[in-house]
């Protein structure tokens, strides 16, 4: 489990690791020991969503949108700087005074405080104050709104957000469906009902590959009472249930669970009205224990649950007030820590807001009845209630356990509060301060001049990193599978650091062959070494493109081209070819897989049920029937078994009711048949030339398991494989095939999928005299692209 | 700190953002389900790493990952506990991860979308113990727990997990084959 897991997490998170920027700007946060400014996170961009400005309505009346919209948005685009100045600040906040627009004291006087102001953060504090606290639950409209305001700042930002369009369900509809399907589920809550439930929404649109641009809801019905559940949905546009979740088990299940359930709801509704845990009040506390206690919790199975079942929080008659309690701490706090007491209580000087900078929380447990305070979550203290005497001060530091703040310390354990460093006090401007540092050095030995001429070119830095990314995401989707091969190769070099020999994404020379020409030649082998499509179905499919470095040799070059069937956001390969760049497109590897919606069939006698069959010849069997091709005892077997149609139909629908094996894993009998009376679908002239059969092996020829064996033990001399035990993991897809590419007239051929990936991956493929055994030919490119 | 204990600390500091840096960002990840979130709290977990190096040297703890881990959990849960947090959807598709630059096998894939997508207290113990490469007890510090009930509790999310995975998780590779 360890190996697998590990596995899991690495191999999914493999783009997710320290890059040379962010380890510099982690080290020079610490030789300065300053934290950088954090910029507004990327997701709230893409939290922010969809609908149309409502410009009639601005237009009437004149809210904090407008402020943005009108001063904001004007002032924000007349200069490069993140940062207002002061004085662009107090022309901001004069022009909003003067039309009746006025954020909040403690805010003003926040913003004032800093000198100068960050564009979006004082553009959100205006929006916020005419939309509301959290901009989840504003309308998508709203959301949209703030998001291109944003997007006009940062042209580079890639904002997923959209509008409903015609023919999408609005919000409104959105949410009634919602709240049907909740309803329809189990006679659910009514998730509509604003005392009981606050819902946060977004509409997205987001571009998953070239051809498939999801456009998605996702609700969150976030309820306001403990007793409801908490529901989170996806939908589509057009309304469909794409996804539910919710907690009503774990709302039933054990005690255990419920009292994380409790903790969770009583974390997400107070904390949504004080923010921190330190600003509950005492009711809020002491019902929480209440309930805990209720559940007959074991002790030492959740620490928080047991914390706060160990205190009781209503101070009795008697006590000293919160007010003398901060006062006393204040006092102490400054004596012992050398901080002053008008700074510690001066609320609207610190990096927390008022609200939450100065904290007090009586406790009582163990007999101590005492008041914890804490300020600016840098400075704790514990107060006796009934005595006023400071008991105990500290610096609280990050390595502590972060509910000390409101749990007296005889109850959290030595080391839980062991650590005691100061946070930080100031900003920095990170981007100002560093320059750009590139991704990679050249190193001419793993690649040549012109590939590292052509990532120089894209300019790919720790500056434009995210704009260069962004735009991908924008015009080619997510996926950098189907990025031009040119920003593939820079993909892999911004995370990667390959040696000599690696095979990994490049760029063709000038004198390699072209994307174009590879692309036409990769189509007409496919064309040619396919009886199952027609041209012009092959005409249709999308390509996707790569080129490798080292793939089968160290310097080759290949096109590895594969062809592949759109359907929305299904997409199948049909097709895949490789090509040498370097010797003229020679092909190297195909593979065609009959799984595509085929176009169009022969002229010969079609199936009534319109499936594909073999051209037919006037007989009513194959045209291809009797074709020296195969050796006599092979049609005297299908004379005598498979020699009418309806003989086929037969034995297809019984291998269809008792055969659940992949098509791979047919039997050589079920894969001649299938390949004489379904596949034969060409002209009797292309069939004369190009002619080939699944066959089965008859007497000097070589056995099954002989060709298995050989075709493993060829694997291992190619060094794909190490041993022979090694085979048991994959299973073998024989097939033997009459065909005049060899000089005999059979041969074994096989690949060896890998059971560990479903046989989605190969192994390799190894060709095989049918007689003698003799290796033809060994391919070991990557399986199913 | 002094002149040489600040170098000291800034050396060891390095030294660990190359050894444990992307083992840290990715249990950051996991927790935060945001990139951007993930890489301030990854500077976070450093700075403060650094912070209390003094007290590290007294106490020298048994694992220098576990004492990172433990600073990156607590930072995660206040940064996991802020407002905006709340107010976005943390649900991952596999089209949300950051792009992989290593093959993923389908297989785990499915594994690391389920773990994602189990109740919370089963992922952060599979996380911790499977991928921090924590001992129990550390978990259960880092968890508020007692060793004893991480123990349980990673029982609980190897079951929980199994049930998963087996109850059709797994996406099944469509077959092919050379000519078929």
């Amino acid at each position: 489990m360890h190996n697998r897991i590990q596995r899991a997490i690495d191999s999914n998170l493999s783009g997710l690791y320290v890059t040379p920027g962010s380890r510099a700007r982690i080290l020079s946060s610490i030789q300065g020991g300053q934290p950088m400014k954090k910029k507004l996170s990327l997701a709230l961009a893409t939290a922010l969503s969809a609908l149309l400005v409502t410009a009639a309505l601005a237009a009437v009346i004149l809210g904090g949108k407008d402020i943005v919209d009108q001063k904001i948005s004007p002032m924000a685009q007349n200069s490069a700087s993140q940062r207002f100045t002061k004085e662009e600040v107090e022309d901001i906040l004069a022009f909003a005074q003067k039309h009746g627009i006025q954020l909040d004291d403690n805010a003003v006087r926040r913003i004032r405080d800093q000198g100068s102001y960050f564009k979006e953060e004082l553009a959100l504090l205006f929006a916020k104050e005419q939309l509301g606290f959290y901009p989840g639950t504003w309308d998508v409209a709203d959301q949209y709104w703030y998001a291109q305001f944003w997007q006009q700042l940062h042209p580079d930002l890639l904002v997923e957000s959209a509008v409903p369009q015609e023919g999408e369900l609005t919000q409104d509809e959105i949410e009634q469906r919602a709240a049907q399907y909740i309803k329809g589920q189990y006679g659910g809550p009514d998730v509509l009902d604003k005392a009981r439930y606050r819902i946060s929404r977004s509409f997205t649109e987001v571009k998953q590959t070239p051809w498939y641009t999801q456009r998605q809801w996702a609700m969150w019905f976030e309820p306001l009472t403990v007793d409801d559940p908490s529901i989170h949905m996806e939908l589509s546009a057009q309304g469909d249930i794409e996804g539910y979740r919710d907690d009503r088990e774990e709302m039933q299940g054990t005690p255990e669970q419920r009292a994380q359930l409790l903790l969770d709801r009583f974390h997400s509704l107070y904390g949504n009205i004080y923010g921190s845990q330190d600003a509950w009040s005492a009711q809020n506390w002491q019902d929480l224990h209440n309930r805990l206690k209720a559940l007959g919790l074991t002790p030492g199975t959740n620490r928080e649950a047991d914390y706060i079942l160990a205190q009781n929080y209503t101070a009795p008659a008697g006590m000293i007030t919160r007010e003398q309690a901060v006062d006393a701490a204040a006092g102490t706090v400054s004596a012992a820590h050398g901080v002053s007491k008008e700074k510690l209580l001066d609320t609207t000087q610190g990096k927390y807001p008022p609200e939450t900078a100065v904290h007090a929380i009586y406790l009582e447990a163990q007999g101590q009845q005492r008041w914890k305070v804490s300020f600016a979550w840098d400075y704790l203290a514990e107060v006796d209630a009934k005595t006023g005497q400071v008991v105990l001060t500290d610096v609280f530091s990050p390595g502590n356990d972060h509910r000390r703040r409101y749990v007296l310390d005889i109850l959290i354990p030595q080391e839980r509060r062991a650590f005691a460093t100061k946070v930080p006090q100031q900003e920095m401007d990170i981007e100002a301060t560093y320059p750009p540092q590139p991704y990679f050095t050249e190193d001419l030995s793993i690649a040549r001049p012109g590939y590292w001429q052509q990532m120089r070119d894209i300019g790919l830095n720790t500056h434009t990193a995210d704009a260069i990314y962004n735009k991908l995401y924008k015009e080619y989707g997510h996926d950098p599978t189907y990025w031009p091969i040119v920003y593939q190769a820079m993909h892999y070099l911004r995370y990667n650091k390959p040696a000599l020999g690696d095979v990994f994404p490049g760029v063709p020379e000038a004198t390699d062959i072209q994307q174009d020409a590879a692309l036409q030649l990769a189509r007409d082998e496919v064309k040619s070494a396919t009886n199952i499509y027609s041209d012009a179905y092959i005409d249709s499919l999308e390509p996707v493109i790569q080129f490798t470095f080292n793939l089968y040799t160290i310097g080759s070059r290949t096109w590895q081209i594969r062809f592949v069937e759109v359907d929305g956001r299904d997409i199948r390969e049909i097709a895949r070819v490789d090509l040498d760049a370097i010797e003229d497109g020679k092909c190297k590897f195909i593979r065609v897989t009959p799984t595509g919606r085929a176009q169009e069939v022969s002229d010969g006698i079609l199936p009534a049920d319109g499936e594909i069959w073999s051209t037919m010849g006037t007989d009513g069997r194959p045209l291809v029937w009797r074709n020296p091709i195969a050796p006599e005892h092979y049609w005297a077997f299908m004379e005598k078994h498979y020699n009418t149609r309806e003989d086929v139909e037969k034995a297809l629908a019984n291998w269809q009711k008792k055969d659940r094996n992949p098509a791979a894993f047919y039997s050589l009998e079920q894969k001649a048949v299938i390949s004489l009376w379904r596949h034969q679908d060409q002209s009797e002239d292309w069939m004369r030339e190009h002619i080939e059969l699944n066959g089965i092996p008859g007497e000097g020829d070589l056995t099954e398991q002989q060709a298995e064996e050989r075709a493993w033990d060829a694997l291992i001399k190619a060094g794909v494989a190490h041993s022979r035990a090694e085979s048991e993991a994959t299973r073998a897809n024989c097939n033997f095939i009459y065909t005049n590419r060899y000089n005999g007239q059979s041969i074994w051929q096989i690949e060896f999928l890998d059971e560990r990936t479903d046989y989605s991956t190969s192994f390799g493929l190894v060709k095989l005299d049918g007689q003698t055994g003799e290796v033809l030919e060994v391919v070991t490119g990557p399986g199913n692209g | 700190m002094t002149g040489v204990q600040s170098l000291v600390a800034q050396r060891r500091v390095e030294e660990w953002l190359t050894l444990y840096g992307d083992r840290v960002l990715r249990v950051c990840f996991v927790w935060l389900r945001d990139v951007q979130l993930a890489e301030d709290a990854l500077q976070e977990t450093f700075l403060k790493a650094w912070q209390a190096m003094p007290r590290y040297e007294q106490r020298r703890p048994d694992s220098d990952i576990a004492w990172l881990m433990r600073i990156a959990v607590n930072t995660c849960k206040d940064m996991r506990r802020g407002a905006w947090f709340k107010h976005i959807d943390r649900r991952l598709t596999p089209e949300d991860l950051p792009p992989a630059l290593m093959a993923v096998e389908e297989n785990d894939r499915t594994l690391f979308l389920t773990v994602m997508d189990m109740p919370r207290k089963y992922r952060d113990i599979l996380l911790l113990y499977f991928y921090a490469g924590m001992t129990l007890r550390e978990c259960g510090q880092a968890l508020g727990v007692q060793a004893s009930t991480a123990h349980r509790r990673l029982q609980q999310a190897q079951d929980h997990l199994k049930t998963q995975l087996e109850e059709g998780g797994v996406t099944r590779a469509q077959p092919y084959s050379a000519r078929y």
